[in-house]
């Protein structure tokens, strides 16, 4: 358990002046941005809503570089793929939970300042809802992001260059074409219908117009798990590439 | 059984076999030369030793636990590696702290002092390091750590005549004051003879011999002479290579040595390690006797 835990702070430490570098870097553009607004129009505030999506790139990007960094590091020093996943997710945990509170405080001292500016969940479920459910909310979308990408990049980087070229073209097809077959003409309406209704109320949106959280949490805690699972099962016979 | 044991190890790269049903031990408390030429799987080994990639056959046991995904063999073997595989965004201050943190056996004082006998910058990152630098950052820290097996591969990789001799040097007192198994993979062949004790050569993915280097040394010799008189000599010897200057022939052989007749006009001189090495390994389809060590796999001569 003392090796297991070495891992996870060093996970956590090491990502720790990342997020503090995105966020100076994010910080002075705010700054400058709500500078050039004020100066010009005499408003405060410019009618940016980027934080959150900044994050988004970023935690994704995150995700992404995992497997470079972290896994020959950690490879390097003795450790076993079940030690590298349960530090990738500590480190995906850690990264989302700071920056999604990072982010809601800021976004909602914004929001109170300019009321110009919209956060991410306030857009979407209101401003009526508790402040720490809002944060729970975007922990949850930046793990999912960050599971996701690493998810990704884990599938591509086990296929050969040739099969991660067909996999991609395949996927993206098979997306685009999904989608414009459920919006088309040709789609039976109840299909439509059901699979629309199902995303709505996965968002939490009631058909009696109230909202109900427990709906995106659940879908959003199951879909980062079940991808979580995915990626320790790629992991554990994923080699270093020589 | 305090040793690294590799066991009918195969590893295959689509068609090609990397490696190919390979058995031998690295024992405890000796320092081996593991040689071979560029492709022959050397690395590929190494990397199944540490866990790196995985066998498609066969196992590796450390002290008799197996290597493969086993967090107890984490404090008993340490591989420097020829590629980079350190955090990059970390200063290498840093990242001897970390190792300080991930392994119980790490010496950080110890690392210290050989960063500053190689006048190694603490301070900077590793990819701002020479290759010779980055060499010497990882020497470094296999020398400061611990365990009873390090493997060493292609360690002077850039390093100066001077900085090569200081590593040999630091080698030689650190196994001095504790012995462990130290495994060198390396070409610099002439450079590490007079260090290792034992060899282990590989080609092709399979094990051509494993011999104590001194006893390898004894059994290679070279004979020199008319054409006619060699081919005499030669027969029913193993003959590892032959070269001709002229009327002169020159034999490769590995094996006992037969006193040479009063008068003969041929000359026996020593075979140094790395003629030894090209001599077997460009020969490699001919087949070589089998020590008792290198397993079944060794062929016949």
């Amino acid at each position: 358990m003392k090796k297991l835990s070495t891992v996870i702070q060093y996970e956590c430490v090491t990502s720790i002046k990342y997020a503090f570098i995105f966020y100076l870097a994010l910080s002075a553009v705010i700054v400058t941005l709500y500078g050039i607004h004020y100066i010009l129009t005499g408003v405060l505030g410019g009618g940016m809503n980027c934080l959150e999506m900044n994050t988004m790139i970023f935690i994704g990007i995150l995700g992404i570089l995992q497997l470079t960094e972290e896994f020959k590091m950690l490879v390097q020093n003795g450790f076993t793929r079940i030690y590298f996943f349960l530090g990738t997710f500590s480190r995906f945990a850690f990264m989302s939970g700071v920056m999604s509170l990072i982010d809601t405080i800021i976004a909602n001292i914004l929001h109170t300042l300019t009321g110009t500016y919209s956060t991410f969940f306030g857009s979407l479920y209101g401003y009526g809802q508790p402040v720490i459910l809002s944060w729970f909310w975007l922990f949850l979308i930046y793990m999912l992001l960050c599971t996701l990408t690493f998810f990704f990049t884990l599938v591509f980087r086990n296929l050969s260059k040739k099969n991660a070229v067909i996999a991609g073209v395949l996927l993206g097809t098979a997306l685009l074409a999904g989608i414009s077959f459920l919006f088309s003409p040709a789609s039976p309406e109840n299909l439509r219908d059901h699979i629309l209704k199902c995303m709505i109320k996965g968002l939490g949106f009631m058909e009696d117009g109230s909202i109900r959280m427990i709906y995106p949490l659940s879908l959003l805690i199951l879909s980062a798990g079940f991808l979580s699972i995915c990626s320790y099962f790629i992991i554990r016979r994923t080699e270093l590439k020589v | 059984m305090k040793a690294i044991q590799i066991k009918n190890i195969t590893k295959r790269y689509g068609r090609v076999t990397a490696l190919d049903h390979v058995s031998f031990s690295f024992e405890h408390g000796r320092i081996y030369g593991f040689l071979g030429r560029n492709g022959a799987g050397k690395t590929t080994l190494i990397n199944i030793i540490a866990n790196r990639i995985f066998a498609d056959e066969g196992e590796v046991l450390i002290d008799g636990l197996p290597a493969r995904e086993n967090m107890e063999v984490h404090e008993k073997i340490y591989c420097m590696s020829e590629k980079d595989l350190y955090d990059s965004s970390l200063k290498i201050k840093e990242i001897f702290k970390w190792t300080s943190r991930f392994y119980d056996h790490f010496q950080i004082d110890k690392a210290y002092e050989i960063a500053e006998k190689f006048s190694l910058d603490t301070e900077k990152r590793f990819p701002a390091l020479s290759k010779g630098q980055q060499s010497i950052f990882k020497l470094t820290v296999a020398l400061a750590l611990d365990v009873p097996y390090v493997i060493f591969d292609e360690p002077v990789l850039g390093l100066d005549a001077n900085h090569r001799e200081l590593f040999y040097q630091l080698l030689l007192q650190d196994y001095e004051e504790h012995q462990r198994t130290i495994i060198l993979a390396t070409h610099l062949i002439e450079e590490v003879a007079n260090i290792i004790e034992e060899v282990v050569l590989i080609d092709n993915g399979k094990i051509l011999l494993q011999e104590a280097a001194e006893d390898l040394l004894e059994r290679g010799y070279c004979v020199s002479g008319p054409a006619d008189k060699v081919l005499d000599y030669c027969h029913d010897k193993n003959v590892i290579g032959q070269e001709e200057l002229g009327a002169l022939k020159l034999a490769y052989i590995l094996g006992p040595r037969e006193e040479l007749p009063e008068n003969s006009p041929l000359q026996i001189s020593n075979m140094n390690l790395q003629k030894l090495f090209v001599k077997l390994t460009e020969n490699s389809e001919i087949n070589f006797p089998a020590s008792e060590e290198a397993g079944n796999q060794a062929p016949i001569l």
